[in-house]
């Protein structure tokens, strides 16, 4: 925490009676933070704000986008999209069901701040209670009230998991009104990707959209985890021109569990409040973390010596920074014109505004090819149902790892450890006996049972 | 079973805990969505928690996400040719709830009296309403259904779901003076537009002179008081903390207070001016 020198806190608009007398020299002494200069008037020093420094071509839109956009599923201040458009944002993603048209207002709030010529708009309404085509068109009146815009430059079915609604007519006759009333300039489409009851997967239904050709944009994940089917879906989009948004595509961890007791990490942490909110004690606690990191030694080990040359050549030291890796290594694929992710804060625009105009080097993708090939079978594709009829004992295989996942990657162990013990007696505590027929049927060639070992001794910290 | 796991169903089934600022009122209770008066059940109730609520509503699941959001318990009735779908979120407090309330509510929603702690209808049809901890969305489906009947079956569901009609207690802790009415508010996260602000407590003022401001009340986390994310200056103060950064277009956020709690102001732009208020109001 850096303590305010008494020029500083004249600067700041301070008086010294705001402060202890008895505050200590030395605190006082402590570097200061950058000027404040400007602190009084409002105003920010924005000269060395990063900008959106490249921008794309959105398929047959022709608009040309910002390489980064805005997902605004959970903004809290209008100020945020004001301050992504000074900045060169200029493809606004949200959906009438973001906060029930709260994220449509906010862009609203902000709209006065905005030239409406210079930005691209895009809403998703939800198709799943069949709405008829008058119903439709009454949402996105609402829609377009909430964003004080007369007209939206895309309008998406959201979230579509099933072929069959590509040519969902209402709709469509529904945007084809929208568009002779000059309200909608486009049609567009989203898919989230693989989900256990899905009847559909992601590139099976954006690809088929993509040819049937009435979608002129659409929203896919894409990085470099699910680099084939994302990349199917660019493929098809490019043949027929259409505009590609990406979201998603932030994925991968590295970290190994050190106990700091001092000061411990994020994981290490989630353990002490969870063995602490049992009752045991902080020696009892810190026994029980020592003993397990130390039976999951060998695995952490493995892993990280498998990360950490290419870590070390490229500098990456935290989780921020493969995020950022990440995005650039979508950055690098033109046929993606613009990723979305969410940015609801100006701390996260500041954190990945940088980022426009960037690929990642080829030591970089090198790096990422590696991490993705070492850890491709490593990690289950947890929409992905392909062993769930093989295990003798029904044991949930995909479920457990995403329990895993969880608390590896997520930092919500606590979490992690309730609802695999809600999984009773079909843990992965039969696997020991088994002959893993899961393994061979696993597509992606994870070593299921192996991955199920580690999972257990995490999640029942036995 | 294994002791942990004892322990696990143990911790799951403790009574509730304190109601107070920053605590979570626990529930043993499994939750179901009540089933109003003349409908009739279609298909089996689905549940989503924090890990898969995007599977049910999308991207709209990161707003839920800030809060403390648990369980959201789904299910469709059917009155003739009218359908429902009900939608119970179980938002941890009642104070979440009320913050993810105020915040999905319409602007201009008509509000309905009598119905839980708070109700709004919105034409053609959706319903909301808000009761201690639980959030309530009634959308119609097919048919063509009157306010009047949406009102019934959410008078019904409010009356069937347990906890109070009171407002949290907890928005008390903001002062009334210069207070600008219906504009108290709770946010779960991003709060300003900052990554470290969460869990905030506000709403708008405006003094006789016509200077507006926000105020807003927070239980500081360790990281924050410890300027971890290094974006945040701090100096002594006899409060304890007195920590201020400035943000684009409005100028100054200043935070005052103590381990336990921080009044913050904003749109004060001065630095100097907030502390004054911020003192002024210890």
């Amino acid at each position: 925490m850096s303590k305010k020198n008494p020029e500083q806190i004249k600067k700041d608009g301070l008086s010294r009676r705001h402060f202890l007398a008895a505050g200590s020299a030395a605190a006082l002494g402590a570097a200061a933070k950058p000027s404040l200069a400007r602190v009084n008037s409002g105003q920010v020093d924005d000269q060395k704000a990063p900008k959106i420094a490249s921008y794309r071509t959105l398929g047959r839109t022709g608009f040309k986008v910002s390489d980064l956009s805005m997902g605004c599923g959970s903004i809290s201040d209008p100020n945020v999209v004001r301050y992504a458009y000074d900045h060169g944002i200029n493809l606004f993603d949200t959906a009438e069901s973001y906060g029930n048209g709260d994220s449509e207002s906010k862009i609203g709030s902000a709209m006065k701040h905005l030239d409406r010529s210079k930005i691209f708009i895009v809403t998703k309404q939800a198709m799943n209670e069949n709405p008829d085509e008058q119903k439709i068109i009454e949402n996105f009146n609402k829609s377009l009230e909430r964003m004080k815009t007369p007209y939206a430059d895309a309008l998406y079915m959201h979230s579509i998991t099933d072929v069959n609604m590509i040519g969902y007519e209402p709709f469509h006759s529904a945007c084809d009104k929208l568009k002779a009333e000059g309200k909608l300039k486009h049609v567009g489409i989203s898919s989230h990707g693989p989900r256990a009851e899905d009847p559909d997967a992601m590139d099976t239904v954006l690809i088929k959209a993509a040819e049937d050709g009435r979608c002129d944009v659409m929203l896919l994940s894409y990085g470099f985890v699910n680099k084939d089917e994302g990349e199917r879906v660019l493929k098809a989009c490019k043949e027929k021109n259409v505009g590609t948004t990406i979201m998603k595509s932030m994925t991968g961890l590295m970290e190994v569990p050190v106990l700091d007791v001092e000061n411990p990490s994020e994981q290490i942490q989630g353990w002490f409040d969870y063995l602490e909110g049992q009752g045991s004690t902080r020696e009892e606690a810190i026994e029980r973390i020592k003993a397990h990191i130390e039976r999951q030694k060998p695995g952490f080990e493995k892993s990280f010596a498998l990360t950490k040359p290419f870590i070390e050549k490229h500098g990456i030291k935290t989780q921020d920074e493969l995020d950022i890796k990440s995005l650039q290594w979508v950055l690098r694929n033109h046929d993606a014109h613009t990723i979305c992710p969410s940015m609801p804060t100006f701390d996260m625009l500041d954190k990945f505004l940088p980022l426009s105009g960037t690929e990642l080097s080829s030591a970089g993708m090198r790096f990422l090819d590696e991490y993705a090939r070492v850890f491709g079978a490593y990690n289950c594709r947890f929409g992905c149902t392909d062993c769930a009829d093989v295990c003798p004992e029904n044991v949930p295989v995909s479920t457990i790892l995403r329990y895993a996942y969880y608390f590896n990657k997520q930092g919500r162990q606590k979490h992690a450890m309730r609802k695999y013990a809600d999984l009773g007696r079909t843990n992965a505590s039969v696997c020991l006996d088994c002959n893993a027929p899961c393994v061979a049927a696993c597509p992606q060639g994870v070593q299921a049972q192996a991955r199920l070992f580690e999972a257990h001794g995490l999640l029942s910290l036995v | 079973m294994r002791p942990i796991f004892v322990l696990f169903a143990l911790l799951l089934l403790l009574p509730a805990a304190t109601a107070s600022w920053g605590q979570s009122d626990a529930e043993p209770v499994e939750l179901h969505v009540p089933v109003p008066v003349g409908w009739t059940s279609v298909d089996q109730e689905y549940r989503y928690d924090r890990d898969n609520l995007w599977e049910y509503i999308n991207g709209a699941a990161e707003l839920f996400l800030t809060y403390r959001f648990r369980e959201l318990v789904v299910a469709d009735f059917e009155q003739g040719d009218l359908a429902l779908t009900v939608s119970v979120y179980d938002m941890g407090r009642a104070l979440d709830a009320f913050g993810v309330f105020e915040t999905e509510k319409p602007a201009k929603a008509d509000r309905v009296e009598g119905v839980g702690l708070a109700a709004v209808l919105q034409p053609p049809y959706q319903g909301l309403l808000l009761k201690d901890k639980f959030y309530v969305k009634v959308e119609a489906g097919g048919g063509d259904i009157s306010a009047e009947t949406l009102q019934a079956a959410m008078s019904d569901i409010a009356d069937s779901l347990q906890g109070s009609n009171e407002l949290p207690p907890q928005l008390e802790a903001l002062p009334e003076t210069g207070r600008v009415p219906g504009t108290v508010a709770f946010t779960g996260g991003n709060f300003l537009g900052l990554d470290d602000l969460g869990n905030c407590l506000h709403a708008d003022y405006k003094l006789a002179d016509g200077t507006e401001y926000k105020l807003f009340v927070m239980t500081p986390r360790q990281a924050f008081l410890n300027n971890e994310s290094g974006r945040w200056t701090k100096a002594d103060h006899a409060a304890g903390h007195l920590i201020y950064r400035q943000i684009p277009y409005t100028g100054a956020v200043v935070l005052l207070g103590d381990e336990t709690r921080l009044i913050g102001v904003s749109g004060l732009v001065d630095v100097g001016k907030s502390t004054e208020l911020l003192e002024s109001l210890r």
